[in-house]
């Protein structure tokens, strides 16, 4: 009969992978924490993975990620977040009007500061009513003053600004011609944070014919609106 | 000058009487009325039309168009 050695006293030495005749019971005899260099967490937190403390790099586009080490779309945070609106409105001025051949200032404006030389600034104009008097064609553009700068048109190209009335209608009865405005500009070129006063300026083709942009008591309001780049 | 002052001589003023009226003291002549009230003479007036020219004007105009 083969004797069984059972030693009662607590191991000393090595023990090799090859001495063990089972297996280890990790529920019972394993505790403390898994180091990350081992395959481990590093934690003792139930939670599978913690996402501030065992995950670093970048998760690539493909796998979900933004393949970004910090902010939003872009690297930036803020894109196209609506910073400021400001707004000029009046529904009860004197009729705004010219006889001007060439572009002058209509008085109607509306200032803004950008936050950011990249921002965008989003110029929305709208007129209830304006007039044409018989055979005459008028325009409006719009201009920009940076600080204590002059004026200067930024609405050069026609497909960013349509504003510009034709008189449709030979030897018609005066102001025939009647417009409702809105129109709207994105300047993306003033690359400063100092305040920026957008105006409407107008002219009428001819002296002998007047252009109302607004008239007495009918709403006109002018918007600036600053999207982060 | 600013629209007010005609305003202050002539009850009502209606969009278009004090550009008509102006024209018809000086025809061709370029103006503009701005958002604020200014009344903007690009030649300087040089025929120095005054306030009281342009309400009386209106009054003329006015009396006109009850004719028809």
């Amino acid at each position: 009969m083969a004797l069984t050695v059972v030693k009662t006293t607590a191991l000393s030495g090595t023990i090799t992978n090859a001495q063990l005749a089972g297996s280890i019971d990790l529920t019972a005899k394993v505790t403390g924490t898994l180091p990350t260099g081992n395959g481990g967490t590093g934690s003792t937190a139930t939670t599978f993975v913690n996402v501030a403390s065992n995950v670093t790099g970048t998760l690539p586009v493909a796998n979900g990620g933004t393949a970004l080490s910090s902010g939003f779309i872009n690297g930036v945070a803020n894109v196209g977040k609506i910073n400021q609106i400001t707004r000029t409105f009046s529904m009860t001025g004197s009729a705004v009007s010219t006889t001007s051949t060439s572009m002058v200032d209509s008085g109607i404006t509306v200032s803004i500061t950008p936050s950011a030389t990249d921002s965008v600034i989003m110029i929305d104009f709208a007129c209830g009513m304006s007039t044409i008097q018989e055979d005459t064609a008028a325009q409006t553009s719009l201009y920009r003053a940076i600080g204590a700068g002059a004026d200067t048109e930024i609405s050069t190209n026609p497909y960013d600004w349509s504003y510009t009335n034709t008189a449709i209608s030979a030897g018609s009865p005066n102001y025939n011609n009647y417009y409702q405005h809105f129109t709207r500009f994105f300047d993306t070129t003033h690359g400063t944070t100092s305040a920026c006063a957008y105006k409407i300026y107008f002219l009428s083709a001819s002296a002998a014919r007047a252009y109302y942009l607004a008239h007495s008591n009918i709403v006109y309001s002018m918007i600036a609106t600053e999207i982060l780049a | 000058m600013k629209h007010k002052d005609i305003e202050n001589l002539i009850e009502d003023i209606k969009s278009t009487e004090v550009m008509d009226a102006i024209q018809s003291i000086k025809p061709n002549t370029e103006i503009t009325i701005k958002a604020e009230g200014d009344i903007i003479w690009h030649d300087g007036n040089s025929t120095n039309i005054t306030a009281q020219q342009i309400a009386d004007k209106i009054a003329e105009l006015r009396a006109e168009k009850g004719k028809l």
